[in-house]
């Protein structure tokens, strides 16, 4: 099946069958040609043999009329039959049948009577002058025609005998034997067959007994056309024998078709033979050319295999004249060459970082996993680029990206391999050890202005460091290189928290990070579970430093999980942030505190809840807010909420206008932790709030420190200004309290004032302060 | 038509000639020499010597083609050609042969019996000639123009019986046919006759021709 399909199989088939069609078609015209010239010559050899046997007869009957006239017209002769001598008569014929070489003669009167004959006919012989023959022989003085006498055919004349005027009719005959027909078919190289009725009788042949007969059974008149009997080799063709009254005889002529056609056979079998050397001439010729074709094919195939397995460097020559083949062979080449170049390329973009042409993740992994392989000690450093998504934000990607080009172009400097799997980071693994020295060199030398784009920005960097089986660290051995890169992520993180950004990785970092994702997963299980009794709302009061009264508070989350132990929000709700579920945490809260307000029955305390970025810009919270206000029956100014100055800042304009929402319904707002977000002034006065809260880093140590309170006096005049209401928090002790006041602060809180307390503890609270202000 | 150019005829001829005339023709009425006309009323007169009758034989025919002789006259074969002739017959009415001769042979032969006899020559195959032996008084042989004149004296009468004979009349030559004469009498009396196709000259020609045959 295979071999049938190949090319070289059809080729040769095609070249073959070509020359045995051109063959057959030779053949074919030879065979037309030549059986057309065939019957032709078989029809002319057939009627020249039927003109020679009529002339044959013709001279025959000439001499036998020349002889017999003779007798009849011998005076002797007549005068016998005049003498009606019957014994003489009879004698004489006897006598002159043999002078004439007659077979039978045969004297009649003209009244039809038998008056001689020779020995060989019987008396009734008169009957052969029948009425038609007596009156052509007596009007044109003879006749010629056959009779058939016992079996035997003669050609007889009939003569008058003349003395002057007939005086009787002469019959002489002469047999048509076998020697007759065996001589003219040597004559002719024809068979002859005589009929000598249309009976057949009788006849005499030249066929073998069995062809005669063959040749006999065919219809006579469908026989004078020439007839082909295939089987005897034979063509036979009847003549009628005319012109002799009262006989209907016929000779039939056979030609023997094996030899007309023997020059034909002969010729069919060279042709044939000369076919088959053709065709074997041409075999050798196609076997050569389909090998100067199907060589090089092979040759491509076999390159094209080792293409597909990925080699590319060894090439085949071919010598080939074929233009088609060489031109594939080019193409084949420039194919494996552009296949080894995409390839290069697909396998960097596989192992490097399409920004800065670092490797990438895939690559470093890679290395990392060698590195672990070998058991030598190496160290993994991550160099991020300090606010490098406010980068992005800022000034556009395009800015990132050069940012982070000049930074992997100025550690590649370093030497070692260079890495970067994402954001603004890139991790370097340094030939040799480096030392925090070195480190801090580094970190200094790059943090720098740069011009990108037109722009100058000035790039701080975050460094952590992972060293990798350190002889003197017994923590620094890692199994997986993922455990490398995610020590370094932590490590990197924790830098950020620390003054010179740069940290070593810890194992005890790794134990924070594991706990963040204990929190959170433990978090996640309780805001989906129905009971969240571990969660507790804790109210802080804000003394209103204008009449020493509490009339707000601030509504502080509590979790007191049974697998953690307590857990500060500080940690749990960035965690619940960063993973999206702080929505439903912040709907617990404010429906909890509604419910709270509602049990309290206490309408003069207004309570502040803390609201994420997220809570801001998700839409439907107000709804929520409203609807929960309306189900236990709360006043929409018992209600405020504070959103601390980074949230705001993350996205100022989306921040204010859905602050906006909020205060159009009527709800009162607050800035928290204000002066450590970095708040551009500019800002301040679009924020749609009616009250800053200092943080309390500027508070904790007011009565000890300048700076802070220089700060805080600052902050107070800028909200006074700007018709804003302060709230100091962190107050701890009654120092502090009097310098707040003394600057104009309108609210306070603080453990001076008391801690956060438990719902159920709240009323208590406030009808105990209450007390002990009236008893001052 | 024919009877109607018959009768025709036969009205003209009543009307101007007065002699009593046979007139022999064919079908196609082309006259008919050389018809022996027999009426069997009155026999020779065998006491008369008669002449020697002439046979001649000139440009190798015999001359005349029909010769009419008193039975038991004598005839004489004169001939005038250059070459030799050998006269011969087979008829039963007198056998004879006169063999190769020149000029006139030493004796004429005699005729003792009536009846047809046909003379040939052994050398010249187409000469035949005929001899009529006649033993009636009242024989008469028709002219070149058919006619044969009865004369008044031998005794005309309506429906008298007559005789004629012709060499082609019948196969054998010697067959005779009966008529008789019209009642009455006519001047002329048509009698028409079909002669057989069988001349000696025009076989000869066949012969040579192998009997008509067209090869």
């Amino acid at each position: 099946m295979l071999f049938k399909n190949s090319l070289k199989f059809r080729i040769n088939k095609l070249v073959v069958s070509i020359v045995l069609l051109i063959s057959i078609v030779i053949l074919m015209a030879i065979w037309f040609a030549t059986s057309r010239h065939a019957d032709t010559q078989l029809s002319r050899e057939l009627e020249v043999g039927h003109s020679v046997f009529v002339n044959s007869l013709e001279s025959r009957e000439n001499l036998l009329v020349n002889a017999a006239t003779v007798l009849t017209e011998d005076f002797g002769f007549k005068q016998a039959i005049a003498t009606l001598d019957s014994a003489t008569i009879d004698s004489m014929l006897n006598n002159h049948s043999e002078r004439i070489s007659a077979d039978l003669m045969l004297v009649m009167s003209l009244d039809a009577k038998v008056i001689g004959k020779t020995d060989t006919l019987t008396t009734d012989s008169g009957s052969y002058l029948t009425p038609e023959i007596y009156d052509n022989v007596l009007r044109d003085g003879g006749l010629i025609t056959f009779n058939l006498i016992n079996g035997k055919l003669y050609q007889s004349l009939f003569l008058t005998v003349d003395a002057p005027n007939p005086i009787a009719i002469a019959m002489i005959g002469f047999e048509m034997d076998q020697k007759l027909v065996d001589r003219f078919s040597q004559l002719t190289t024809l068979d002859i067959t005589l009929l000598f009725d249309q009976e057949k009788s009788a006849y005499l042949t030249t066929l073998s007994p069995a062809d005669a007969e063959i040749v006999l059974q065919s219809n006579l008149p469908l026989l004078e056309n020439a007839k082909k009997f295939s089987r005897l080799h034979l063509t036979t063709q009847a003549f009628r024998l005319e012109n002799y009254p009262h006989f209907t005889g016929y000779v039939m002529l056979s030609h023997n078709t094996d030899l007309l056609f023997k020059e034909f056979y002969t010729l069919i079998k060279d042709v044939a033979v000369i076919s088959v050397i053709a065709v074997f001439v041409a075999l050798l010729l196609g076997v050569g050319f389909s090998k100067n074709v199907t060589k090089p094919l092979e040759r491509l195939s076999i390159l094209a295999k080792r293409i597909s397995r990925g080699d590319y460097q060894n090439t085949i020559e071919l010598n080939t004249s074929t233009t088609e083949i060489a031109d594939l062979s080019v193409a084949f080449k420039q194919m494996q060459l552009n296949i080894s170049e995409r390839e290069k390329t697909i396998s960097y973009n596989a192992t490097h970082d399409m920004v800065t042409g670092l490797y990438n993740r895939t690559r470093l992994l890679e290395l990392v996993q060698e590195g672990l392989e070998n058991n030598g000690a190496f160290q993994v450093i991550a160099i991020q680029i300090n606010g490098f998504r406010e980068l992005n934000e800022t000034f556009g990607y395009k800015v990132g990206d050069e940012c982070l080009q000049y930074l992997a172009g100025e550690i590649k400097t370093k030497g070692g391999c260079t890495a970067r799997i994402a954001g603004g980071e890139v991790i370097w693994l340094p030939n040799q050890t480096v030392t925090l020295e070195n480190i801090v060199d580094i970190q200094s030398e790059m943090e720098r202005s740069i011009l990108v784009s037109q722009v100058k920005v000035r790039i701080k960097l975050v460094i952590g460091i992972v060293s990798v089986n350190d002889s003197n660290n017994k923590n620094s051995v890692f199994d997986k290189a993922e455990d490398v890169i995610r020590s370094l992520s932590i490590a990197a993180s924790h830098a950020r928290t620390k003054s010179n950004n740069i940290q070593y990785y810890l194992p005890e970092q790794e134990a924070a990070y594991i706990q963040r994702i204990e929190v959170l997963y433990e978090l996640q299980h309780l805001l989906e579970s129905d009971n969240k009794d571990e969660l507790a709302m804790f109210y802080q009061p804000k003394l209103a430093l204008s009449n020493n009264s509490v009339d707000k508070m601030e509504a502080l989350i509590r979790w007191n999980s049974k697998k953690l132990g307590f857990v500060s929000p500080e940690m749990f709700i960035p965690i619940a942030e960063s993973a999206g579920i702080i929505k439903s945490l912040t709907q617990w809260v404010i429906r909890r505190v509604i419910r709270d307000l509602h049990h309290w029955q206490l309408p003069e305390q207004q309570i502040a809840i803390n609201l994420s970025a997220q809570d801001i810009v998700c839409g439907d919270l107000i709804e929520y807010i409203d609807d929960c206000l309306k189900e236990f029956d709360i006043s929409i100014n018992q209600l405020s909420f504070e959103i601390t100055e980074s949230d705001i800042m993350s996205d100022p304009q989306r921040a204010i206008a859905q602050l906006n929402l909020f205060v159009e319904k009527g709800f009162s707002l607050a800035i928290d932790d204000f002066g450590t977000g970095h708040s551009s002034l500019s800002y301040i006065k679009d924020f749609p709030v009616q009250t800053l809260k200092i943080d309390k880093a500027f508070i904790l140590q007011l009565d000890q420190n300048e700076d802070d309170l220089t700060i805080v006096k600052c902050i107070i005049s800028l909200a006074t200004n700007f018709g804003l209401s302060v709230v100091a928090e962190g107050i701890e002790n009654k120092a502090s309290l009097e310098i707040l006041r003394q600057l104009g602060c309108q609210y306070i809180q603080g453990y001076y004032i008391s801690r956060p307390m438990p719902a159920s503890e709240v009323t208590g609270w406030l009808a105990q302060y209450h007390d002990k202000k009236v008893q001052e | 038509m024919n009877k109607i150019t018959l009768s025709l005829l036969m009205f003209l001829c009543s009307l101007s000639i007065d002699a009593k005339t046979l007139h022999f023709a064919d079908p196609a009425g082309t006259a008919i020499s050389n018809v022996v006309v027999k009426f069997s009323n009155q026999a020779v007169d065998k006491s008369l010597t008669k002449p020697v009758a002439i046979m001649d034989q000139v440009d190798i025919q015999f001359a005349p083609y029909v010769l009419l002789i008193d039975k038991g006259q004598q005839v004489a074969f004169p001939n005038r050609d250059d070459v030799r002739h050998h006269v011969y017959s087979f008829s039963k009415t007198k056998p004879f042969e006169i063999k190769l001769y020149k000029n006139t042979p030493t004796d004429p032969v005699t005729f003792s019996s009536a009846g047809v006899v046909e003379l040939g020559c052994n050398i010249h195959d187409k000469m035949i000639g005929y001899i009529y032996v006649t033993d009636q008084a009242n024989t008469f042989l028709s002219d070149s123009e058919g006619n044969v004149n009865l004369p008044e004296s031998m005794g005309l009468a309506s429906t008298m019986e007559f005789q004629y004979w012709h060499p082609r009349l019948s196969t054998n030559r010697l067959e005779h046919k009966k008529a008789n004469l019209s009642d009455p009498i006519e001047a002329t009396q048509i009698i028409t006759l079909s002669l057989l196709n069988n001349d000696a000259s025009t076989k000869q020609q066949k012969r040579k021709t192998r009997f008509g045959k067209t090869y």
